[in-house]
């Protein structure tokens, strides 16, 4: 909800620095099924349930293809404004996630933190956190312990929750691209020759 | 017939903008990580 919350507050900022939809004469976007496959491939990983003993088997390839089809995506899109920060961010994501067995860590303690204990059958670690690509795994057991879910929102906040320095990227990533693609702040249209010294 | 007038009246720049917020989001979630209810 996180990321989606940023995008939502993303095309807010768009429309208040004069970005319009009248704007957006083309998707200079390349590759939307790369992206939309990804995001099928995670869904599935996420809300089948797979035994504990199999997971690494399936959920480490299926992820690796999940995260190839981004890499193929943001590779396309490399030139768009903000993409690279996106590509950072998730880069991080999926270094930390690959190197932990295929899901985000997170500790219990900063999931209890943000109000989303109830998130977890049990405080052990190993289990997984309902809705997410997060798995619990104290601190210590962590590699790359600094890139996961470890920055807490917490309640009352309304949009509470745990978060890495991935999403941070990613979600500065989106407030760099979309008033871009929708011609805020500027009098040229994304895609076109003159836009190219905004990038 | 009906359905063929029914597609005509799709505004270009709205299913423009719709695929477009689509795949935005789709990039969010599948690229994000973080822990929330429903939020990938």
């Amino acid at each position: 909800m996180i990321l989606l919350v940023a995008l939502a507050c993303a095309l807010v900022w768009t429309w208040v620095r004069g970005g319009r939809i009248r704007n957006l004469q083309h998707i200079p976007l390349r590759g939307l099924g790369f992206v939309l496959a990804a995001f099928a491939l995670q869904a599935v990983l996420i809300y089948l349930p797979i035994p504990r003993e199999n997971r690494e088997l399936v959920n480490v390839p299926v992820l690796l293809v999940s995260f190839g089809l981004l890499a193929v995506f943001l590779w396309q899109n490399r030139e768009l404004r903000g993409v690279k920060l996106l590509a950072a961010g998730f880069a991080c994501n999926a270094l930390v996630m690959v190197l932990n067995g295929g899901y985000m860590p997170v500790t219990y303690e900063a999931l209890a933190a943000a109000g989303k204990a109830h998130l977890v059958t049990d405080a052990s670690a190993g289990a997984l956190v309902y809705g997410s690509k997060d798995i619990l795994r104290p601190a210590a057991e962590t590699a790359l312990w600094f890139l996961s879910d470890i920055f807490v929102i917490p309640p009352p906040f309304p949009v509470s929750g745990v978060f890495s320095a991935g999403d941070v990227l990613i979600a500065i990533g989106i407030f760099r691209l979309v008033p871009w693609l929708f011609g805020a702040g500027k009098s040229v249209l994304p895609g076109t020759s003159e836009a190219s010294h905004l990038l | 017939m009906d359905t063929k007038q029914e597609s005509k009246k799709l505004n270009p720049a709205v299913v423009r903008v719709l695929l477009l917020l689509a795949a935005l989001a789709a990039l969010a979630l599948a690229a994000g990580a973080p822990a929330c209810i429903g939020c990938f």
